[in-house]
Parts: structure tokens; C-alpha cells; sequence
């Protein structure tokens, strides 16, 4: 990038600097809007093409907007768009998901906010150690556990099913969870426990009055991440369930790359585009606490 | 109301010792203070009071009862923090309720309490608001609230006016000295700052390093620091220490002190009340306080001797001039009275012979002067308050 | 802590706060243990044996590891994945850092601008894919889009070439995550002391000295963390290449996780899938334990 026009502090003649600094914001502005076009270009071409008909799109350019819009791709991929012969579309495979996301978002936060709060409002032996052991479960590589986790389903007698996956995504979530409060807790003063103790504040008491009401942003925080996480999970799912119990991603993946006759790109798209809904509208109205979950607990990605 | 005693209490972390062999009594209705510089472990003294910091060995009653094994709930204290500790996300009248609310009073109960503390401490406007919402001073007078409205038997305070801005701390200082007065209320109150300590205290205990370096009334501490750290910890400018050799001639105890020029200056004083401690030239450490030096014009007094010095800095506060002196090599700051035109250059000071204590050079304790009980020069409040 | 030595009873220890902590804590560590370090182990167990399409406990040695390192599409997994970390790192790095110094030059609506970089974050893999697949599409996609416009020899089909499907991965990895570098890097930039700035600028010192000689290296936690994060997210890739290419055409753009994923459950090739999860373990093991380390000291020394 050409950074050096952006201003010279120092100028040979004012002239210069006045063309000097109106290039560089032009460099400045200019790159800037040509990554809003690439990073806004695929979600333009997915909407667009989810509003065609086929023929348009046959016809018709990639970026061109269309002139006969129709819903009909997205009633379609709700309801009747296929996998081999099995022509459900999305919608079960959403209401799938969203049976799998609540308890498997609601488990891990409750107890990772006890979790934080007991790393960090006494000081015990080994502490350390047991935030460390839990911490590197944050960093767990999925591929070294999807071979007993998968055995221990099967023994459970859950393989396949959604409350087994439920089970992976609690006890996986449990580390993110833990972190995220703990770090959360670590900054609250210490004052406040003691305050509480000489106030007369058991332990939980002191979590139930002061520190979980405290909480309360964080939390957000961590049911946003732990939802959108499930909610765009792919190994687990394809790993650990099937058929008709498979979740939104694994069921849109399976959609897409069902291959009998020809492909139906505009009901792809439309299928796309109302798997990632759910995510995109947490991001659009609660980005705040998205990206604050994101920035740490980045680990995840 | 009651009593609190500390008796031999010992506190560590594996080798490290942080409080050694504290001994203090503080009487019903005694306003204790722990004064000493940051780490010096006075706030780890009231946290083991509190019931927050474990102790190594020792003891401490409250009314005569020993509290180490007791949770802080059941010490029947009340404590308020230097961050005030409020809950942010309760009300003022949640929070002052809390501790009530955990125990199981009464609405009826708390809600009477409640309207009584927020009498006393004039917070009735503020009761529904979130901490968030206060200034520091409210803050404080919540915080204060909190303690007061358990009635217990000790209040503890951590440091409670540091967060305050100087004028603000001025005024909460005076509230906190009305309540006691009003409540009569055991309190241990913890500061670096000696102005709170001087005003506030019924009892002071100096602490460095964990250990106690004296105990007393702030005229004892002021008048007669117990050794050389006390002295140079009290007072703002505090005493100057001055290294100095005993002479006996004719029958007098004298004071030798390199003075200006070749000659050493000799300053008579009544001598230590045990002779043989300080044979013929002894070592010692001569302590003046600054108000103990002054303009002969500017004081009438019977028991002064004259100086020379040589003036290096003249500072005017405003209520009070203070004045850098070097005599004989040692730096001397003396306070003089701000109408007083001076300029560097050498000058006649008077020094008050009854102001002067003497140390002893290796242990730096203070050394007791024969007949001193009788002339103990009054403690001049304000001079300390404007310093 | 909460009792007062030495003269605490059992009964104090056992309703002390620590105990009560421990109580709380024990579960999650428990399954902890089990689910992360156990099934590690249990994993390192399965590739030593020659289990197919059911785990059998017949200790075979590193046999697996051997023939691993033989299989050329295990070759061609690990090529694959040195080739997109590398390119998916560079890009991103260079990309957000150079948006984020941009984004933080007081820019109009800079509020919009860092949502939309942003939002690709908030789509899953499988979805990118999706959208990738259709516009890397040679019939219908960006090359059919070009060649209309008249330059009908313009050739863009990577996605169906085995030499160049690895690159529609790395293209599509870094559009989902350039905006998330970049905001890390706008994190660290906004943390560099205005005063600062005005300081260098009496200095003599010009806009991109100011950044290149002052700010970057100041900057040099946050490319750590940076690279570390993006590192990780390189080896742990799975969806991506799952929905954009599947690992074709043929094996030509596979990554350790999907031959991992292939062999495990796709060809009942147990212990083989396990012997690569291994070595995916331990690179991440190598890449993240120092990282931990470096952070968790960091932070101890911050607290003091």
C-alpha cells in the first residue's frame, strides 16, 4: 500500500503536502472500499442467485441483478429441497438444531459462570493447574477425540443421536465456557467477595447476589458464542449423528452436494442463506457481544 | 460496644514474616489507627481482625472473646473498603440491606434500619440509585452506610478516604470524626496518611514492616516518637534528625552539633533521665522539629539557645515559610512564619531546648530525657494539618 | 483461607470456601481429564494397534505411523497444508494489518465499514463454501463473468484444477478471516498511546515511519498472537475444504483433518485415521503449549 502519501509532516512547500495528503486518503479510501466490495461480493452473488429462477441464472451474469425475483428457491429450501431421495428441505434439520442449541448453549454457561467464580474468588492450592488443564481443552484438536468420543456415544447407546451430540457440544463447550467467566471474574475487585463475606455470604450466596447479576454482559457474551459455534458446526455433527438427525450445517452441506440431476444453484443459495440467517442476525443485532467473544476466545475461530 | 485485643499475633508466607508479634489493646470506644507506609502491613492486620487474612499464631478478642476461629460473619463487625466494595449492581438500599437480607431480618425490620442509617448519614435521596450513579463522597457515605447499619461491635475502615479528592477527603475526614463522636463506636481505621491519623485517632499504632513501632495517643506520638522512624514518619516536614555527640561541662549535659564554620555548636538540654546511658561523648541523634527552629523576633520563649545557619531554599506555603538551612553539613528545615523576609545568606535562628529529643545512633530509640514528662511542649494541630 | 491457622478443625476445611471451590470445579475437571487428555491417549492407544472398521486392542507398534508417512495422500495433505498456512497467514496478516492502520485514520463511517469486514466471521465454513463453490463455478462463475465481457479467453477454474484447488481454499479461508485479523490488529493499534504519535511528529517523523519504526514493533505481541491464532485455525480446517472442495479434484487439495476424517469414517481405516489425528495433536501441542505457557506468565506478571 502506498502508506507513504498518507501526510508528510514535514513539508518542502505547502502545495505538495496539500496533493500528498489528498492522494494518500484517496489510497486510504479507495482500498478500504475495494474490500468492502470482496468482502460483501459472495453474500450479494448467494442472495441474488437465491432470487432467481434457474433460467435466469443459466442466462443471465453471476452479479446481475434479478429481474424476475421470486421466494419460490427459499420455499423450496425450507421445505422441499432434497438429499438423495429424501425431499424435507431445511426445515427439520432447523428445528434439529435448535433443539440441540438451547440446552447445549444453556448447560455449559451455567456451569462455566460457577466455574469462573470459583477460579478466581479464593485463592486454593493448585489453582493454576486446574485452570491450565482446563484452559488446553479450549485448544483441543477435535481429530484426536473423534475416535472415542464416538465410541463412548456408541457405548451410551446415543451414536447418531442429537442428545449425543447435545453431550459433545456441553462437555467441549465446558473449557470456552469456564475461560470466559473466569477471565471475566479475575477483574472484578476482589473487595466485593470480601464485602459480601462480612456481610455474611456463604459461597454461593456471594455468587447468586453479587457476582452472577455482575455477570450479566459476560454472559451474553458467552451464550452468543456458544450458540453461534454449534449453530456453525460441521465435524461434530457429520461425525457424530445421521440421517435425519443430522444439524442445519451437515443437512445444508448434505443438500448442496446431493447429486441427481441438475443442479439447482438458486435453491443452494437459498438454503445457504436461511442456515447462516440465525447467525447473521445475532451478528447484526447484538455484533457487540459477538465480537467481544470473538476477540477472546479467538482460540475457536 | 467493646473492646478488641490483639495478643501476640504472627503472620507469614513460608519464610516471609508480614506481621510479627503484634500486641495491641484498643479500649470500648477506642478509635484505633494503623499509620505506616504502604506494604507495612496494616491492612493485612485489619484483614485478620476482619477474619479475611489467616493468621500464623496469636490471638484476638472482641469483648474478651477470641474471633480466630470464627468466619467474619460471626465476629460481629462491620468493615468499610478503600474501593468501598459496592455492589454494582444493587441498589444503595440493597446494598446497605444485603447483609441483613443474608441473614434473615425482617423486612419490616431492615426497611426501619435502612431509614435510619440514610437519616444519619443523609443518603435518603439516594437509595434507589445504583452505585454507578454516585459521586465518590456518596459512594463513601454508602460504603459507611453498609457498616453502620449492622450496629456491630467493631467498625473497621480500609484506608477510606483515599479514593476521595483532597477537599472531599477534608470533609468526609470531619464527618467520620462527628459520627464517632456521636456513635462512640470501637474502630480500627487503617491510613498512610498521618493528618488522618493525627485528627481521627484516640490511639495510634506506627507500623513498618510488620512490625509495631509504637503505640500511643497522637500527642505521645507527635511529642515523643518512640525512635528515629516514628520521627522522621511524623510531622510534614517531619523532625529533623541531626547527628550529634553528648558533652558534660560543669555539672551540664550538653549537645555538640557541627555547627557553621569551624566551630561545633553546643546546645544545653536537660540530658537523659539515666546518665550512665550516654557517657562523655556518645554518639546520638539529635531530633528538632522544624516548628522548634525559628527567627528570633518571631517567638517568645524561656528555654532557646541562638544558631548560626546558613539559609539555602526559602519555600512559603502561604500559612507558614519553610525554611532549608545547612548546619555544619547537615540539611535542617525549619518553619518560620511567612511575614518573615529572608534570603539566602547566613542568619541567627533560636532553637526551643525543650523541643530537642535525643536517639540512641545504633538502635535508633528514642532516649529519655530527665524531668520530661514535666515540659512537654503542646502539639500545635493546625500547623501539622496545613503541612 | 478462610479459617485461621493453625487451629482449623477438619470441619472448618470442609465448609471453607476452598473446599466449596473444589466441589464446584471437580466435575469439569474430571471430564476434562477424560474428555480431553483421556481421549488423547486413547487416540495414541487406537493408532498403535491395526484397527479397521472397529477399534481392536493388537499393539502393532508405529506400524501406522510408518505406512502413514509412505501414503502419498497423506504427502499430499501435509504439502497442502504447509502451502495454505503459509499463503492463508501471509495474506491475512498483511491484509489486516494494512486495513486496520487504514481503518484507524479517523476514516468515515468506520463503524459500517469494520461490521462488513467482520460479518464473514459470523457465517460457518460450510456456508463460505457454499457461496465460494457457486463463483469459483468455471461455467457459470466469476470466469463465465469475464469471459461475457468480452475476454473470452480468461480462464479462472481453479476449483476443477488439482494444481490450483488448494489456492480457492486459501481465497476463500482469508475472506472469512481478514476481517477478524484486522480487528485484532485495530485492538492493538488503538491501544498505542495517542501522545505518542504527536511525540514522533515533533521527532520529524512522517506517517509511515512513525508506523514502521514505532508502532509495528510495539505491535509484535499482537502478530504473535495473530499468527498463533490463525496457525491453529490453518490445522484445524475442516469444513471449509469439506463443502468448497471436498478435497478434490481426486485428493488434490486434501488437509490432514480431512484424510483424518476420510480414513477414520469414510474407508474404516481406524487406526490409520488415528495415527494422523496424532500428528495433528502434536503439531497443535507444539504450537499451542508455548503459547499458553507465554500467555499464562504474562498474565502472572501483569497481576504483580
Amino acid at each position: 500500500m502506498n502508506a507513504a502519501t498518507l501526510a508528510s509532516p514535514m513539508p518542502r512547500s505547502a502545495v505538495r503536502t496539500d496533493f500528498g495528503r489528498l492522494l494518500g486518503w484517496a489510497a486510504v479510501y479507495f482500498t478500504l472500499f475495494v474490500f468492502v466490495l470482496f468482502f460483501l461480493g459472495p453474500l450479494f452473488v448467494m442472495i441474488t442467485t437465491s432470487l432467481k429462477s434457474i433460467e435466469e441464472i443459466r442466462l443471465g451474469t453471476l452479479i446481475g441483478i434479478p429481474r424476475h425475483p421470486t421466494i419460490q428457491p427459499w420455499i423450496d429450501a425450507w421445505s422441499n429441497a432434497c438429499v438423495g431421495v429424501d425431499c424435507t428441505g431445511l426445515s427439520p434439520f432447523f428445528l434439529n438444531t435448535i433443539y440441540l442449541v438451547v440446552p447445549a448453549t444453556l448447560i455449559p454457561t451455567a456451569i462455566g459462570a460457577l466455574n469462573g467464580y470459583a477460579l478466581t474468588q479464593v485463592n486454593f492450592r493448585g489453582q493454576n493447574i486446574v485452570y491450565a488443564i482446563i484452559l488446553f481443552g479450549c485448544f483441543t484438536p477435535y481429530q484426536a477425540i473423534l475416535i472415542p468420543l464416538a465410541q463412548t456415544l456408541g457405548k451410551l447407546g446415543l451414536a447418531g443421536t442429537i442428545n449425543g451430540l447435545i453431550l459433545a457440544h456441553v462437555v467441549y463447550g465446558l473449557p470456552f465456557t469456564t475461560m470466559f467467566f473466569r477471565n471475566f471474574f479475575i477483574s472484578v475487585p476482589s473487595d466485593l467477595a470480601k464485602a459480601a463475606r462480612i456481610d455474611g455470604a456463604g459461597f454461593f450466596q456471594t455468587f447468586r447476589y453479587v457476582m452472577l447479576p455482575m455477570s450479566l454482559p459476560i454472559m451474553v457474551v458467552v451464550i452468543i458464542w456458544q450458540f453461534t459455534s454449534i449453530w456453525n458446526d460441521f465435524l461434530f455433527g457429520v461425525a457424530f449423528t445421521s440421517g435425519r438427525n443430522v444439524p442445519i450445517m451437515v443437512a445444508l452441506n448434505n443438500i448442496v452436494s446431493s447429486s441427481t440431476g441438475e443442479r439447482p444453484y438458486n435453491i443452494d443459495m437459498a438454503s445457504a442463506m436461511l442456515a447462516a440467517l440465525p447467525t447473521l442476525l445475532v451478528y447484526v443485532f447484538a455484533g457487540k457481544y459477538f465480537v467481544r467473544g470473538l476477540m477472546a476466545g479467538s482460540v475457536k475461530g | 460496644m467493646a473492646q478488641l485485643n490483639i495478643r501476640s499475633l504472627h503472620k507469614s508466607y513460608g519464610n516471609l514474616s508480614v506481621l510479627e508479634n503484634i500486641d495491641i489493646e484498643a479500649r470500648d470506644g477506642e478509635f484505633l489507627v494503623l499509620l505506616g507506609p504502604s506494604g507495612c502491613g496494616k491492612s493485612t492486620l485489619l484483614g485478620a481482625i476482619a477474619g479475611l487474612e489467616p493468621i500464623s499464631s496469636g490471638d484476638i478478642l472482641i469483648s474478651g472473646r477470641s474471633v480466630v476461629r470464627l468466619e467474619p460473619k460471626d465476629r460481629d463487625i462491620a468493615m468499610v473498603f478503600q474501593s468501598y466494595a459496592l455492589y454494582p449492581t444493587m441498589t444503595v438500599r440493597d446494598n446497605i440491606a444485603f447483609g441483613m437480607k443474608v441473614r434473615g431480618v425482617a423486612k419490616q425490620e431492615r426497611d426501619r434500619a435502612i431509614a435510619r442509617v440514610a437519616e444519619t448519614l443523609q443518603i435518603g435521596a439516594l437509595l434507589d440509585r445504583k452505585p454507578g450513579q454516585l459521586s465518590g463522597g456518596q459512594r463513601q457515605r454508602v460504603a459507611m452506610g453498609r457498616a453502620l447499619v449492622r450496629s456491630p461491635k467493631v467498625f473497621l475502615f480500609d484506608e477510606p478516604l483515599s479514593n476521595l479528592d483532597a477537599k472531599l477527603r477534608v470533609e468526609m475526614r470531619a464527618e467520620i470524626k462527628k459520627l464517632y463522636q456521636r456513635l462512640s463506636a470501637t474502630i480500627v481505621y487503617v491510613t498512610h496518611d498521618q493528618v488522618e491519623a493525627m485528627t481521627l485517632a484516640t490511639k495510634i499504632v506506627v507500623m513498618k514492616s510488620g512490625v509495631v513501632q509504637q503505640i500511643g495517643s497522637p500527642d505521645e506520638i507527635y511529642g515523643r516518637p518512640a525512635n528515629t522512624y516514628v520521627a522522621g514518619f511524623i510531622g510534614s516536614p517531619p523532625m529533623n534528625l541531626i547527628p550529634a555527640r553528648m558533652r558534660r561541662k560543669d555539672g551540664r549535659v550538653l549537645l555538640e552539633i557541627e555547627g557553621t564554620g569551624d566551630k561545633p555548636l553546643h546546645v544545653a538540654i536537660s540530658g537523659p533521665a539515666n546518665p550512665s546511658v550516654t557517657p562523655e561523648g556518645t554518639a546520638v541523634i539529635a531530633g528538632i522539629r522544624p516548628e522548634a527552629i525559628f527567627l528570633p523576633h518571631e517567638k517568645n520563649h524561656e528555654h532557646t539557645q541562638k544558631i548560626d545557619a546558613v539559609v539555602d531554599l526559602v519555600e512559603p506555603t502561604g500559612s507558614d515559610t519553610f525554611v532549608t538551612l545547612n548546619l555544619g553539613g547537615n540539611k535542617v528545615i525549619a518553619r518560620c512564619h511567612p511575614k518573615s523576609a529572608l534570603k539566602a545568606g547566613r542568619e541567627t535562628f533560636l532553637v526551643d531546648i525543650d523541643g530537642i529529643q535525643i536517639f540512641d545512633v545504633s538502635t535508633g530509640m528514642r532516649i529519655e530525657q530527665a524531668g520530661e514528662d514535666l515540659g512537654m511542649p503542646p502539639v500545635e494541630m493546625t500547623r501539622l494539618a496545613s503541612g | 483461607m478462610t479459617t485461621n491457622n493453625p487451629r482449623a478443625t477438619i470441619r472448618e476445611i470442609l465448609t471453607g470456601w476452598p473446599s466449596k471451590s473444589w466441589l464446584v470445579l471437580l466435575p469439569t475437571l474430571l471430564v476434562t481429564l477424560l474428555v480431553v487428555y483421556g481421549y488423547i491417549l486413547w487416540t495414541v492407544v487406537v493408532s498403535l494397534t491395526s484397527s479397521r472398521f472397529f477399534p481392536k486392542y493388537d499393539f502393532v507398534g508405529i506400524e501406522q505411523y510408518a505406512k502413514l508417512w509412505k501414503a502419498d495422500r497423506w504427502q499430499i495433505a501435509v504439502d497442502n497444508l504447509w502451502i495454505f498456512a503459509s499463503l492463508f497467514i501471509g495474506l491475512s496478516v498483511v491484509a489486516g494489518l494494512v486495513l486496520a492502520i487504514f481503518l484507524d485514520q479517523k476514516v468515515r463511517l468506520e463503524n459500517v465499514i469494520r461490521s462488513i469486514y467482520l460479518y464473514p466471521m459470523a457465517i460457518s465454513f460450510i456456508v463460505t463454501g457454499i457461496a465460494w463453490k457457486w463463483m469459483l463455478n468455471p461455467g457459470l462463475g466469476i470466469q463465465k463473468l469475464v469471459r461475457d465481457m468480452g475476454y473470452v479467453d480468461f480462464k479462472f477454474d481453479w476449483l476443477i484444477n488439482p494444481k490450483m484447488a488448494i489456492y480457492t481454499i486459501v481465497l476463500a479461508a482469508f475472506w472469512q478471516s481478514c476481517g477478524f485479523v484486522m480487528a485484532i490488529f485495530l485492538a492493538g493499534l488503538r491501544g498505542v498511546d495517542a501522545e505518542l504519535f504527536k511525540a514522533a511528529r515533533i521527532d520529524g517523523a512522517g506517517l509511515p515511519r512513525i508506523y514502521w519504526s514505532i508502532v509495528l514493533p510495539m505491535l509484535r505481541p499482537v502478530f504473535f498472537s495473530v499468527i498463533v491464532i490463525l496457525l491453529y485455525q490453518a490445522l484445524r480446517s475442516f469444513d471449509l475444504i469439506v463443502s468448497l472442495t471436498n478435497g478434490g479434484p481426486g485428493f488434490s487439495s486434501d488437509l490432514p483433518t480431512t484424510f483424518m476424517y476420510q480414513y477414520t469414517f469414510g474407508r474404516g481405516q481406524l487406526a490409520q485415521g488415528a495415527a494422523s489425528a496424532v500428528m495433528i495433536t502434536m503439531t497443535v501441542i507444539a504450537i499451542i503449549v508455548p503459547y499458553l505457557y507465554s500467555e499464562i506468565r504474562h498474565e502472572r506478571r501483569n497481576a504483580r
